[in-house]
């Protein structure tokens, strides 16, 4: 088994840390690229599984700063001026999820509701026209403190003249995961104050 | 005869009102070319622009001067909303501070968040709106006051260890002299490792304005670079 913690570095690359978590046939350890010394999560399928070992690195969400923070507000963003519609197109909300259930959720709400998930470079990929009927909608995920992420949706190409149905994406993701929903006016938000 | 008079008055009324229309076209306009040369606007970007700016000017009052409550107006949509950035983003376009914006401080506000605008512009100008006291530095107490303003901006709390937990972070990469503030230089430096931090720096419709606002304003030489 190439999970060795001391000496060879997993697929001659990482460096394998503590085990965050498991699955059935997975495992999800901190690791450390030793190219460029960024966290990592790496998933290792069980052997057991009948899967050879694969790497499927994908990494720790940045943590946030204060002028990304900022950098959100509103009244620092004068695409309004042109009469726009952005932010009907974008959205944030706060989890105390993991990002493997948060992907997790996102995916399964997808179909239900018209879109299906792009990771950011998959966004040069998609077909003239999208798929049809359906809208692309990509992710990103920071870290506000060790136990929370902010989560920013934004959907990618279409004509942005459909209203996405945002508050029915808030129902089906939960109130579980989501801890704060970003209203645009501060009007229509269910938890405020979710305190550590 | 007197008919005839009467015929003539009006005959004078429609030119002196036409002669009017043609004095008032090109107030705020005069001279689109110095504009484009000195800002990363081309000619007809200028144009365009004054479409908006025209549009924008007009909402509350219509004396082509934009006030602020026309600038939330646009912003937002409505004008019941007071907002710490839109504020300081209306102070740093007036730039003669008599609370009144003209086109010219308009395109050369604007001009800056055009995608091809120096990025020193965009340092300059976010640093500016960011050191909310204008002191030359921007000390840690603005920024809590930003963060916890953008936050209820948004509707989104935080507790207060958190928020001071990630203020602790950014001061510790961004303060490299350790004075409890950050100057210009080390505002640079933070920005050129994050260059998201000045996403909202560029607003990518300014390339597409010439379509969006179109003017019917015909020059005989238009120099379109």
């Amino acid at each position: 088994m190439a999970a060795t913690k001391n000496g060879s570095p997993l697929l001659g690359k990482y460096e394998l840390g503590r085990l965050l978590g498991r699955g059935t046939f997975a495992k999800v350890y901190h690791a450390r690229s030793l190219a460029g010394g960024e966290h990592v999560a790496v998933k290792l399928g069980s052997l057991l599984a009948g899967q050879p070992e694969r790497e499927l690195a994908f990494h720790a969400p940045p943590a946030l700063n204060a002028f990304d923070i900022i950098s959100m507000s509103p009244g620092l963003d004068l695409s309004g001026l042109f009469g726009d519609s952005k932010r009907r197109r974008e959205k944030r909300f706060m989890t105390t999820a993991s990002p493997e259930q948060t992907v997790e959720r996102l995916g399964q709400a997808g179909p239900k509701l018209g879109y299906f998930m792009v990771g950011k470079k998959g966004v040069d990929r998609l077909p003239l026209g999208g798929l049809s009927g359906l809208v692309a909608m990509s992710m990103e995920m920071s870290e506000v403190s060790p136990s929370m992420m902010l989560i920013e949706l934004k959907l990618e190409g279409g004509d942005g003249d459909e209203e996405f149905g945002w508050e029915e994406l808030r129902t089906e993701l939960g109130d579980d995961m989501v801890m704060a929903w970003h209203g645009c006016d501060g009007k229509d938000v269910k938890d405020q104050g979710i305190l550590l | 005869m007197l008919q005839c008079l009467e015929g003539v008055r009006q005959l004078c009324g429609v030119l002196l009102k036409c002669c009017d229309l043609d004095l008032k076209q090109p107030r705020g306009l005069e001279d689109p070319e110095v504009l484009a040369r000195e800002t990363v606007f081309s000619v007809s970007e200028v144009e365009a622009l004054y479409e908006l700016f025209k549009r924008i000017s007009s909402a509350v009052i219509d004396d082509g001067l934009i006030n602020k409550e026309e600038f939330q107006l646009a912003l937002f949509k409505t004008n019941k909303k007071e907002s710490l950035f839109a504020d300081r983003v209306f102070d740093l376009f007036d730039t003669k501070h008599n609370g009144i914006l003209g086109f010219e401080e308009f395109a050369r506000a604007l001009s800056v968040f055009h995608p091809n605008a120096p990025l020193d512009e965009k340092i300059d100008f976010s640093f500016q709106l960011y050191d909310l006291k204008q002191q030359g530095f921007i000390e840690r107490q603005e920024v809590k006051q930003m963060v916890v303003a953008t936050l209820a901006e948004s509707g989104m709390n935080l507790s207060d260890d958190v928020i001071e937990s990630i203020i602790d972070k950014t001061f510790e990469e961004a303060d490299t002299k350790h004075d409890g503030k950050i100057d210009k230089e080390e505002w640079r430096n933070l920005v050129l490792r994050h260059p998201s931090l000045l996403k909202n720096m560029t607003l990518q419709y300014l390339k597409d304005i010439t379509t969006t606002f179109p003017s019917f304003v015909f020059h005989s030489q238009v120099d379109d670079t």
